[in-house]
């Protein structure tokens, strides 16, 4: 005869029994991985001596309020511009011709010590001695650099793209389809831009380490 | 099949399947973006990104047919530009801070089609919509990232048909809104969570996902509008966004699990996968490939599956000691187990004991529990709850077409001409299928008759609603057939050529007349003509019922005589017609399959047959019992009567959900020895001697059986909780202790076996049952499965049906002073008595508690309104329950839900009046006399139940009403205005 009851007594359990069967465990997993450890700790001892984990320790107790100060700070024009410039300088870094431009480099440093050099003598030049050295080759020669350089300022940058740009590749926004075929829309971007993947991935992941770090486990 | 050829893009293309250009393009391989388009919703045409030219044309590829000889352009620069026009108004509404988003899970289709389309920068700035978010406990929705794409609003319209979303296109700034512009939590919303299943983005999302599935979307909110913000800002273009969130979605992927499961609730048998971050469920994602349910699922569903982790569950064994349980060890459990069921055996006999499976569990452990009743203890007292639904429906389509189950799938439901609904809260307890029918009547037309006696949902949709008396459905099912024959409307060939017993059947129609049906039934000629009528017109007819019908005294004639009709007019054996029982558990369908039954083996073999008993002795190497077992019911008595001295039940609350709870209750008390095996401690653990703490669904393998027939398996999604252990490591364990040698190491091989042994599952196989693939019984071995139940033949002697005469049984009568007619049944939110559904606490938060719903005629007689309490007494019992005033019942006619195991419990009303053929009980036939116990008190349904909500059908998004804006043009306008400029 079996009355019902919702009366439910817990299983009582020894906490010194289970203190040492917790321990037991503990002691298995540091013997399993004993190499691993002892080299933790040696990492440990140095960043207790840095003082890094009272450090981490403040920032993430507080990790809410100082997220929130970081991100409101950066949320200003001035910061996210700066940031958006070391991005796009990196990017601009990424499509100069380097192996093209160390010649020109070579000839501005001889241009520099050509001026050093004249700054240091303190000659006194003349129109006669100027014309003069227009019949030095090595004028003629740099003349020529600059003219190539200012007929390089010279070309349009639509036409100086379209040499890199893929014939088959389709515009990939509103403002890459010639102005006059466009609906009338406000556009506020006009840098085109070509992939560029690893400058981004660095910028992101710079953005995205910061807050990662003052991420809080929400459950 | 369809054989012409189109051109795309200068190429010669052949076209097999009559599609949509999407559709085909897709096929084809030819990349071209789409959002608004879902392949389970079908062409919604709001966002435009899906422009393509067919023969110089500007035209949206979702919505266009393809027809011969087209000239197909997709790489057009016109093409491009336009498509660019509507992905830039797109992002004018969706704001990109993917690496913050919930959503970037690799499935957002904006993120994605930005990609595609190599998007580095918009036009159209990202601007607000002025409207706060809006959100329940289940889900929310956020203006500022919602394209106006409409899926939602689609898929609640149109697929689920709860009628509440649309998009107010009037507003300056469309936005979704809720039936007349109200919040979530007062509109008609049912949860369902359709639409946050197939927004393309996070403007409907699962709150469960907030703030929890990504590595950065948990900040404070003070923090994450800077965040947002400087991401923004420091964005050189698109890509750096991309690459940096699908690295960070790509990290999500290690930690968010997504496994395949079925539903533990109806037996519809959704299949979906469970997004899971430790024992954390982040949401649940239906995949359009599930075979029953696609991208459906109901409140339950989606969002029912907090108990899976609440504090409440078993998770060590309980030992009775007195008058109370102490936890205890496994061992120690099982040792006592050992113990008793060797000497009570021993003592009094192998039928001393008794065994219930569960409709909960799977077919394997339905399987194990046959097997250690009959094999290890020499006993045929095995069954299950079906016993308490479904069983005379079974014997109704035994004796009639010889197999008891569904005709075909849900698909031929869907396109059956017309649909007969008996006795079937379908829409609340089947709410995914019901979403079937109430599209198919929507968008195609199909026809609905109803005949309940409550005025539920598909009652209020249908084109015809019939109230008959309560009980009298055979005696109108048989006039309509009767009618039929008479006006010569029977289909001849198919009774020559298919059915036995014609003759004998037509004469048994005899007292079935209609002024016979219309004294008895309470419907009118009219009616009764009607119902014919619909039946003649309509090339195939489906008749789904369910408990309305089978909890009678007479529920397997009834059940019979809808068979019956459906032989006489010739609608089985063809797509779209046919019987179909809706089952009310998961695996309802599964548990008797598989043997949990008193008289049949797995398979429906009868235990009495020598050649099937002797496939079993070889196979388990034991001698087995040839007798028929006690069915539930009369186990119960044979405990009151001391026949039965032990029983091992497990996941059934039997204490609560069998009739007449005041005599089984009593009897758990005369029990020896009572083994509970439950994820919770349930009314019936109360009772026992051990309990043993099971794992639910989401904790184990296994296959569960739907409806359908239909096969379908799932996962292990979460280790069990505590010490519980699934069912089968349960049932294996006791069996070792008896004696048994099992060592089953994964529930397929328990499936291998049952299908060597079983023709009908001959063919069944885990191999077979990858993913989503399912498989529909009978099974060849060959793994043929069989979706349309009976094609040439039916499985009777000559392969003839058989007319079943049968004759009306009259409800139960009671006296005068018993003037309440106590109607019962389920919820939508609840499931049973709730012992799952009440620890989600949205769910509790929107149904608190039971209720009963009392008529306006009835509440103004006795000075009834919300809230007031009342006693229900029955000559078996009473319950206290508060009231909701409703026009959903009629005249003395309550309707009590079955949603607490409390003081409200129906089955404290019910009495041990039974199905004469199977037993089940009489839970409709119950009348109940009312006093008011307090006249004045809180509403038992708070206002933000949708319940109280209102409505807005139309169909879909009602697109013509965007392009009908002033502000819109079609980009393919657009571009070719442009050009046209240019050409001067």
């Amino acid at each position: 005869m079996a009355k019902a009851t919702t009366v439910i007594r817990k299983m009582e359990v020894d906490p010194e029994e289970k203190r040492k069967e917790d321990l037991r465990e503990l002691e298995d997993v540091l013997l399993d991985n004993k190499e691993g450890i002892t080299d933790l700790l040696k990492l440990l001892q140095r960043f207790q001596h840095k003082e890094v984990f009272h450090m981490a320790e403040s920032m993430l107790g507080q990790s809410d309020k100082i997220l929130e100060r970081v991100v409101i700070s950066m949320d200003h024009p001035e910061v996210t511009q700066s940031i958006k410039n070391m991005l796009l300088l990196a990017q601009a870094l990424g499509k100069l011709k380097m192996d093209e431009l160390e010649p020109v480099i070579h000839k501005v440093n001889a241009a520099v010590e050509n001026i050093a050099e004249y700054e240091h003598n303190h000659n006194k030049g003349s129109y006669l001695s100027i014309l003069s050295t227009l019949k030095d080759k090595e004028v003629m020669q740099g003349m020529n650099v600059m003219l190539a350089l200012v007929k390089g300022f010279g070309i349009r940058e639509e036409d100086g793209g379209k040499e890199s740009i893929d014939e088959n590749e389709r515009p990939a926004r509103l403002s890459d389809i010639p102005e006059r075929d466009r609906p009338d829309t406000p556009s506020h971007e006009s840098n085109p831009q070509k992939s560029s993947k690893w400058v981004y991935f660095i910028g992101g992941a710079v953005a995205v380490a910061v807050p990662l770090l003052f991420r809080k486990r929400q459950y | 099949m369809v054989h012409f050829e189109v051109t795309v893009n200068g190429k010669k293309e052949a076209v097999e399947n009559e599609s949509s250009l999407l559709n085909f393009l897709t096929d084809k391989e030819v990349e071209v973006p789409s959002l608004c388009y879902h392949p389970s919703l079908g062409a919604i045409e709001t966002c435009d990104t899906c422009i393509v030219k067919v023969n110089g044309e500007f035209v949206r590829s979702c919505s266009t047919e393809i027809k011969p000889d087209d000239v197909v352009e997709t790489m057009d620069s016109g093409v491009h530009e336009a498509q660019l026009i509507a992905m830039d108004r797109v992002l004018g509404n969706h704001e990109l801070y993917c690496t913050v988003c919930d959503y970037n899970n690799g499935n957002c289709e904006i993120h994605n089609a930005v990609k595609e389309m190599k998007i580095s920068h918009q036009e159209t700035p990202h601007s607000t919509k002025e409207s706060p978010i809006q959100r329940n406990d289940f889900y929310r929705y956020d203006p500022d990232q919602c394209i106006l794409c409409g899926r939602c609003v689609e898929a609640c319209q149109d697929v689920q048909v709860t009628e509440t979303l649309t998009i107010d296109w009037e507003l300056e700034r469309p936005r979704v809104i809720w039936d007349k512009n109200s919040p979530i939590n007062e509109s008609s919303c049912v949860n369902c969570g359709h639409c946050s299943t197939v927004c393309p983005c996070n403007a409907m999302m699962e709150v469960g996902m907030e703030g929890e599935a990504g590595f950065l979307s948990g900040f404070q909110k003070e923090a994450m509008r800077p965040m947002i913000n400087i991401t923004k800002n420091v964005e050189t273009g698109y890509e750096s966004l991309m690459t940096i969130s699908d690295i960070e979605a790509q990290m999500r992927e290690e930690r968010i699990e997504k496994t395949k499961t079925v539903c533990t609730y109806c037996g519809v048998g959704c299949a979906f996968d469970v997004w899971t971050k430790d024992r954390q469920i982040l949401k649940i994602e239906p995949q359009a490939e599930a075979p029953a349910n696609g991208i459906s699922t109901c409140v339950k569903g989606k969002f029912g599956w907090d108990f899976v982790n609440s504090d409440e569950r078993l998770t060590k064994p309980l030992i009775r000691e007195g008058d109370e349980f102490r936890e205890a060890e496994w061992e120690e459990a099982f040792d006592l187990i050992e113990k008793k069921f060797k000497a009570i055996k021993k003592d009094k006999g192998s039928d001393s004991l008794a065994f219930i499976s569960s409709s909960k569990c799977t077919n394997e452990e339905s399987y194990l529990m046959q097997k250690l009743a009959r094999g290890v203890i020499g006993t045929n007292n095995i069954d299950n709850c079906s016993r308490y639904c479904q069983s005379p429906a079974t014997m109704g389509l035994w004796r009639t077409v010889g197999y008891g189950g569904d005709s075909g799938g849900i698909g031929d439901i869907e396109q059956s001409e017309l649909i007969i609904s008996i006795g079937s809260n379908t829409v609340e307890s089947h709410p995914v299928l019901a979403t079937r029918v109430k599209r198919a009547q929507k968008l195609n037309g199909q026809k609905v008759i109803v005949a309940d006696i409550r005025k539920h949902e598909l009652a209020e949709r249908a084109d015809l609603f019939v109230k008959p008396a309560p009980g009298s459905d055979l005696v109108w099912l048989s006039a309509v057939t009767k009618y039929m024959v008479d006006q010569g409307w029977h289909d001849e060939e198919f009774l020559e050529k298919h059915v036995n017993n014609v003759v004998e059947f037509m004469e048994s129609l005899a007292p079935y007349t209609l002024d016979y049906a219309v004294e008895e039934t309470n419907l009118s000629k009219d009616e009764i003509i009607s119902i014919a009528t619909s039946i003649k017109e309509a090339k195939t007819t489906s008749v789904l019922w369910a408990m309305g019908v089978t909890q009678h005294g007479g529920g397997s004639d009834t059940s019979t005589a809808i068979s019956n009709l459906l032989l006489v007019t010739g609608n089985y054996m063809k797509p779209g017609a046919g019987a179909y029982p809706l089952r009310g558990h998961n695996n309802v369908q599964g548990a008797s399959d598989f043997g949990s039954m008193p008289d049949r083996f797995p398979g429906y073999e009868f235990v009495t047959d020598d050649n099937v008993r002797e496939k079993y002795e070889k196979s388990w190497g034991v001698n087995l019992p040839s007798e028929p077992g006690l069915n539930n019911h009369e186990m119960v008595e044979a405990i009151h009567e001391g026949q039965l001295n032990a029983v091992y039940l497990k996941g059934e609350d039997m204490g609560i959900v069998d009739a007449n709870i005041n005599h089984v209750q009593a009897a758990f008390e005369k029990l020896d020895f009572f083994v509970v095996q439950d994820v919770f401690f349930s009314k019936t653990c109360q009772y026992a001697d051990v309990v043993l703490p099971a794992s639910p669904s989401l904790e184990k393998d296994g296959t569960f059986t739907n409806t359908e027939r239909r096969f379908q398996r799932l996962y292990q999604v979460l280790e069990p909780l505590g010490e519980s252990l699934p069912d089968w490591r349960i049932i294996m364990e006791v069996a070792n202790r008896l004696g048994a040698d099992w060592s089953y190491e994964h529930p397929s091989e328990i499936m291998d076996e049952a299908a060597l042994l079983a023709p009908l599952f001959a063919g069944v196989s885990y191999d077979l049952l990858e993913g989503y693939d399912s498989l529909q019984w009978p099974v060849a071995k060959d793994g043929t499965d069989t979706p349309l139940l009976f094609k040439e033949e039916f499985p009777l002697p000559d392969g003839k049906a058989i007319l079943y005469p049968v004759q009306w049984t009259k409800p139960l009568e009671f006296e005068e002073e018993y003037d309440i007619h106590v109607n019962n049944g389920r919820l939508l939110e609840h499931f049973h008595e709730g012992n799952l559904t009440y620890k989600s606490k949205a769910i509790s938060g929107k149904t608190p508690s039971v209720f009963l719903e009392i008529s306006k005629e009835l509440a103004e007689e006795r000075g009834i309104e919300d809230g007031t309490k009342v006693r229900l007494t029955s000559p078996y019992g009473n319950v206290k329950v508060s009231c909701i005033v409703t026009d959903r019942v009629f005249g003395k006619q309550v309707y009590l839900p079955m949603n607490t195991s409390g003081e409200g419990a129906i089955n404290y009303l019910t009495s041990s009046h039974a199905d004469k053929d199977t037993d089940t009980p009489a839970y409709k036939e119950i009348l109940a006399k009312m006093e008011v116990l307090e006249p004045k008190g809180e509403s038992p349904l708070p206002k933000t139940n949708h319940r109280f909500g209102n409505p807005q059908p139309q169909i879909g998004v009602n697109v013509a009403e965007k392009w009908a804006r002033e502000d819109y043009v079609f980009p393919g306008d657009l571009v070719k205005e442009r050009r046209a400029a240019k050409n001067g």
